[in-house]
């Protein structure tokens, strides 16, 4: 058996190496052929690209083409069934079909690859890649059939060796299962045997049960008597003294620790006894002061009581004070801030009012020399005027001279024309040279006449501008005057401004400074205020931890009242 | 026949200038205490003494403007054997004209009181007032002019 599953293992290796080697070959050879198919292929569209240059017709080119390609198709083919047929080698259970397919359908595909490859080798002779790939394509179809059905290793030998080994593992089987059918039957006789063993074991066990059951009961009944016995004199020496324990420690319980245990005996109860006096004598110490600790206690948080609820009154109305301090001083920041915007108004107004001033001034003073220059001016005006009148007056002395030669002249020739009339005939060409100059003295005497007005008219127009010019300067005068006035003054007002402004500006800080010491007292007040509402929760939060704590100590002091305490000690 | 013209006030006036001696510009006049008011004054003319009569007090009861035109008129009267001059003080003795003999006009009113207004003048349809000289000495009281240094005489010199 061994042997020939070893046999079949082994077999099996070697069909997958086999299978293996197959695959690879299969691969090569169809790269091969596939790669010998481009080739023609190539070749066949050079051919025809060439055959269309020439226009020359070579049908027999042409058929051998057609043929090649035909042949790589028909290979390509062959060598895949070869593949295929290989891989069904594989899978085949029967001796039969191997036979089968080794004659007919391998042998035939061997044959078409043989026919192509044959027309292969005489078609591409020239082609150096070409014979390479023929040759790829042999060296492979030639592994390919030496796997397929050549030796020992080809695939339909092993697969037929393979076939024995299945046969002979088959009936190797077959006697196995004979086996374990007559190994079946002993084991059922051997469980009959033994189920007939057990039922007599069972009905000893039985007896032997009853037997015990007997020994027990008188056992135990004994086992009570001597126990009854013992538990009487036990009680006797044990209970009593117990009681007493239990009774003095239940007087403990209910809060009573005047009771006095007495001490009679030396042994463990008596020590136990001797302890229970001793925890009541603490406990008794221990609740007198937990009694005592528990009124003060109480008093105490009364108290507390009482002082919390008056701070928080008291807390309430700070509260309520600082909240009205924080308007005021909101409110006093505000005005501040307006007054600080006010003071910059004015110190800016006031600035200006010094700039205008300053302007004004200036002004002033070019009016005043404005006022000195014309007053200059009309001073010699005036002074022109007051030569033009004495020019004036040396022409009136002139044109009274030019009157008076003029009026000598009319009577020199009035004297004449009288002489010559006293002449007679003689004088009269004298006569009429006598009144030529009487007429020239005339027109002299009109002209001087005419001039004499002018000087006048003259005269009292330089006179009038005279006085108006006097008028004038001053009038000028009097505005020099009031201008330097209005100028002193101006600077005062100035000098007053200017020493104003520097005042302006420490005012306008101090109420810088003031309204921020005023914002920070805002927010100082506000933090205090919700300082204070904090506090003010938290003392109310105290106050009823407080009462709380008063109500727990009312509770203890009631709860330790119920024990009576030996005060005495 | 050579007049000479003048005003006296608004009024023009004319006399002959045959007895016209002079015409002198007016000057300083040494006047006499309660002498008629129409007496100017003395008046020196070369040496001689001649009195001065305001021609505009005398016939008008105005005193002559004293102006440059106002002047004084010599004019000649012959006593026996010897030549008096009398000044007469007119306003605007500045023109003269010529006349023939028979311009002056003689008017039928004959005034007693002053003879030697009676004349006219006309010159170029204005009626000039003519003045007599010969017939004004003797109303002046205060000069001692002869009354028979008449104006026949006074007219064949």
């Amino acid at each position: 058996m061994l042997e020939a599953v070893q046999k079949a293992l082994e077999l099996e290796k070697k069909l997958a190496d086999i299978n293996r080697k197959l695959d690879e070959t299969d691969s090569a050879l169809k790269k091969n052929v596939e790669l010998l198919a481009e080739i023609v292929n190539a070749k066949a569209t050079e051919q025809k690209t060439e055959q269309a240059q020439t226009e020359t017709a070579q049908p027999l080119l042409q058929e051998d083409i057609t043929n090649v390609t035909k042949a790589s198709g028909d290979l390509g083919l062959a060598l895949i069934s070869l593949g295929t047929y290989g891989r069904e080698l594989l899978l085949i259970k029967e001796r039969k079909e191997i036979a089968i397919i080794q004659t007919d359908k391998i042998a035939q595909a061997i044959r078409q690859t043989d026919e192509s490859l044959e027309i292969f080798r005489k078609d591409a002779d020239g082609a150096p890649e070409t014979k390479a790939v023929l040759e790829g394509i042999e060296k492979g179809y030639s592994r390919m059939k030496l796997i397929l059905s050549g030796g020992d290793n080809s695939i339909a030998v092993l697969r037929g060796r393979w076939i024995d080994v299945q046969e002979e593992l088959s009936s190797s089987r077959d006697d196995l299962t004979q086996v374990i059918s007559s190994l079946n039957t002993g084991l059922k006789s051997l469980k009959t045997l033994t189920e007939k063993e057990y039922n007599l074991a069972e009905q000893d066990a039985e007896w032997v049960r009853k037997i015990a059951m007997m020994i027990i009961i008188g056992v135990s009944v004994a086992a009570v008597l001597l126990m009854l016995i013992g538990g009487s004199v036990i009680a006797r020496r044990i209970v009593q003294p117990i009681d007493k324990a239990i009774a003095f420690a239940h007087t403990i319980s209910e809060g009573d620790f005047t009771e006095v245990i007495e001490l009679t005996r030396n042994d463990e109860l008596g020590k136990l006894i001797a302890e229970l006096r001793n925890m009541a004598g603490s406990l008794n110490s221990l609740v007198g002061q937990v009694q005592k600790s528990g009124i003060q206690v109480t008093s105490s948080s009364t108290e507390l009581a009482a002082t919390a609820r008056e701070q928080e009154t008291t807390m309430a109305t700070q509260v309520e004070s600082t909240i009205k301090v924080e308007k005021s001083v909101e409110e006093i920041s505000k005005v501040t801030a307006e007054l600080v915007q006010t003071m910059q108004q004015v110190a800016s107004m006031s600035e200006d009012a010094a700039t205008l001033a300053t302007n004004s001034k200036k002004g002033l003073l070019g009016m005043e020399k404005a006022m000195l220059h014309m007053e200059d001016a009309s001073k010699s005006i005036s002074g022109r005027l007051e030569a033009i009148n004495e020019k004036t007056e040396n022409i009136t002395t002139v044109v009274t001279t030019i009157t008076k030669v003029a009026d000598q002249t009319n009577l020199l020739s009035l004297n004449a024309a009288i002489e010559a009339e006293k002449a007679g005939e003689y004088g009269r060409g004298f006569t009429v040279v006598a009144r030529e100059i009487r007429r020239l003295a005339d027109q002299t005497a009109v002209a001087t006449l005419d001039i004499d007005q002018m000087v006048q008219e003259m005269q009292t127009a330089v006179a009038a501008g005279v006085m108006e010019m006097d008028k004038f300067i001053a009038e000028v005068q009097h505005s020099a005057g009031d201008v330097e006035q209005i100028s002193a003054q101006l600077t005062q007002i100035i000098e007053q401004v200017q020493a104003l402004s520097p005042e302006f500006e420490n005012v306008n800080d101090a109420m810088g400074n003031q309204s921020t010491n005023a914002k920070k007292i805002t927010s100082a007040m506000i933090n205090l205020s919700e300082e204070m509402q904090q506090t003010k929760e938290t003392l109310h939060e105290s106050l009823f931890a407080i009462e709380q704590l008063n109500e727990a100590a009312r509770g203890l002091q009631e709860e330790v009242s119920r024990f009576k305490v030996n005060t005495s000690e | 026949m050579l007049m000479l013209l003048f005003y006296l006030g608004d009024i023009l006036c004319t006399i002959k200038c045959e007895k016209v001696r002079e015409i002198a510009p007016l000057v300083n006049l040494k006047t006499v205490r309660h002498a008629p008011d129409y007496f100017a004054g003395y008046f020196n003319y070369r040496g001689l003494i001649v009195p001065v009569i305001d021609l505009r007090q005398f016939i008008y009861g105005h005193p002559c403007h004293k102006r440059l035109s106002t002047r004084i008129i010599l004019a000649n009267y012959q006593k026996k054997d010897s030549l008096s001059i009398i000044g007469f003080m007119a306003e605007r003795v500045t023109e003269t004209v010529m006349k023939p003999q028979d311009a002056v006009l003689t008017m039928s009113l004959n005034i007693r009181k002053a003879p030697y207004l009676g004349n006219l003048v006309i010159e170029e349809k204005e009626m000039i007032q003519y003045i007599d000289l010969q017939k004004l000495p003797p109303k002046l009281d205060c000069l001692s002019i002869p009354e028979d240094g008449d104006s026949n005489a006074a007219e064949v010199d």
